[in-house]
């Protein structure tokens, strides 16, 4: 097992009477992708805050490689890299002028000009920060967080806002910083980058962690159903009877797709041909999908993480 | 030898900010050079008028150290701390005292900038003589310098948004200015006006520029508002860090 890099116990926010963040545990190790996946509010950004050493905590600790957040922060702040959620930056500043502050204030910082070149932003190097567009800001505050060559960073919903195609670009480059044995925790509200990107997994929700560990165990353990989806649309269908048939655990319509939980597949795409040949239903559209993060979301808090 | 690497790329960074702010350029560097111009086609100076615009030099240069502190600082900090990219940079190993030294340093540059274009203007279009006494005149600019950016970082670092800081360092400098005799003499006002006067730090610069640059006294005979600035500096600048620290490193 890899150097443990953070550990968090008993994390705990409260704001008068509301509460924040309860009881939050979790340990990073060096070359590992820690995801937290949750809704807005969930308790997310104060996690990762106590984490870093910049909201004070309740109650509990966090080490980070072996620095405690808050009273040894000089410590924490040579050792982390991290973006905000907003990407904040002077707005009037260039993008070569930031990196060569920042680089100045870490003792072994990485070269501003090789980090452009990683980030793809030599061409913006004379650019200021708000003449560049989404995915270029998001580069470069990783680059930013980067310059220090940090062993730890947070990443607080670095994504969001961002296209698919930029989306897809930075997570290439948060693979290479896990590849590099850095360890990396991020906030996210999106289940396909949890489960594609993340090694672990922690599902939050009001404040609390409800389930750890990794998107296939997650899967196994909370979201053991497959389903198969069926558009019916135009034809009468029985809920009740479908119910009944082999295998199948629960029914229901999302859209215009009926979609059916199983326990076994094949027992139930049997079953469903059989019922539907004698009730005259064509099987046009028919496809079969394994349970996903989403499902497990859905079935540890009742709700969906877009609702 | 890394913090004073820190400390020339902060205050870089602090200085080319306040120089790419386009309305802080207009009313830091812009208006009192106007303001210059008209005063003098006015009235003149020296042989050919009768040296108003050596008298009114102090009140100018008092006028864009107040700007450049009150409005350009205060404004500027309390959008950072806004979209965040003040709580950023001290996610960072930057020190409060480097960050502080920065921008102490880059007022000063801008506060010497000032000082040489008015200066400048003035003598080539007006012929507006130089201060009687330079160094000590020197010393109580950047001396006032520091005290209004203090009293910037103080207002920037304790309003509650960007929104709130320009009405109130707006009022504030409008206020400081005009009962601190920077734009018009105010001797004839109601007592319990110039019993305000005496306490303004606009009062203290005025008074203190008008012994050494204009009668050409030494510093010492300038003590008295020099060390009021430089109280207010320190009360000011406390505060002022005292804030931030709260809420950048620990909240």
């Amino acid at each position: 097992m890899a150097e443990a890099k953070i550990i968090a116990r008993n994390l705990t926010k409260r704001y008068g009477t509301y509460t924040a963040v309860e009881g939050l545990n979790l340990t990073v190790h060096a070359g590992e992708i820690f995801g937290l996946l949750g809704p807005n509010g969930a308790g997310k950004t104060t996690s990762i805050e106590m984490m870093e050493g910049i909201r004070r905590p309740d109650a509990g600790t966090c080490t980070i490689c072996g620095f405690d957040s808050i009273t040894q922060s000089a410590g924490v702040r040579e050792r982390i890299g991290l973006t905000l959620q907003a990407a904040s930056m002077p707005e009037t500043a260039r993008v070569s002028e930031l990196l060569e502050l920042y680089a100045s204030l870490y003792p072994n910082p990485a070269r501003p000009g090789d980090l452009l070149q990683q980030f793809n932003l030599v061409e913006k190097a004379r650019s200021t920060a708000k003449s560049l567009s989404g995915g270029q800001r998001q580069r470069l505050s990783l680059a930013l967080a980067l310059v220090g060559r940090p062993e730890v960073l947070f990443l607080d919903e670095p994504t969001t806002g961002l296209d698919p195609q930029a989306r897809h670009s930075l997570w290439d480059v948060i693979r290479g910083l896990k590849a590099e044995g850095r360890a990396v925790i991020m906030s996210t509200h999106y289940m396909e980058e949890a489960e594609k990107l993340c090694d672990r997994v922690a599902i939050m929700d009001h404040g609390k962690i409800l389930a750890e560990g990794t998107p296939r165990e997650l899967v196994r353990e909370f979201g053991p159903e497959a389903a198969i989806e069926i558009d019916v649309t135009g034809f009468p269908v029985n809920m009740a009877e479908i119910a009944q048939l082999s295998a199948v655990t629960g029914v229901q319509t999302e859209d215009h797709l009926l979609v059916l939980r199983t326990a076994n597949t094949a027992a139930s795409l049997m079953a469903f041909a059989g019922y539907a040949q004698a009730n005259h239903i064509p099987l046009g559209e028919l496809r079969t999908r394994s349970a996903t993060m989403e499902d497990v979301f859905m079935a540890l808090t009742g709700r969906r993480l877009r609702d | 030898m890394r913090t004073l690497n820190n400390l020339k790329l902060m205050t870089l960074h602090e200085f080319r900010a306040i120089m790419r702010n386009k309305i802080a350029f207009f009313f830091n560097l812009a208006i009192p050079v106007v303001l210059v111009v008209i005063f003098g086609s006015m009235w003149g100076n020296g042989e050919s008028g009768s040296d108003v615009l050596d008298f009114m030099m102090a009140g100018q240069l008092v006028y864009m150290l107040l700007s450049a502190g009150l409005m350009t600082v205060a404004i500027a900090l309390a959008s950072q701390r806004q979209n965040g990219s003040l709580r950023h940079l001290f996610t960072t190993p930057l020190s409060m005292g480097v960050w502080f030294g920065a921008q102490m340093l880059a007022n000063i540059a801008m506060a010497t900038l000032q000082i040489v274009v008015i200066f400048v203007v003035g003598h080539l279009l007006f012929g507006v003589h130089a201060p009687l006494n330079i160094p000590a005149t020197a010393v109580v600019l950047f001396i006032s310098s520091l005290a209004c950016l203090s009293m910037g970082l103080a207002i920037g670092a304790l309003v509650k948004s960007a929104e709130a800081a320009f009405p109130i360092s707006m009022i504030l400098f409008f206020s400081i200015a005009m009962f601190g005799n920077v734009m018009m003499p105010i001797d004839g006002a109601p007592p319990f006006i110039l019993a305000v006067q005496k306490w303004m730090p606009s009062y203290f610069m005025t008074e203190a520029l008008g012994k050494v640059m204009m009668r050409g006294e030494g510093l010492l005979n300038a003590a008295g508002e020099v060390s009021m600035l430089l109280g207010l500096m320190v009360v000011c600048g406390s505060v002022a860090i005292w804030r931030i620290r709260k809420q950048m490193t620990v909240a």
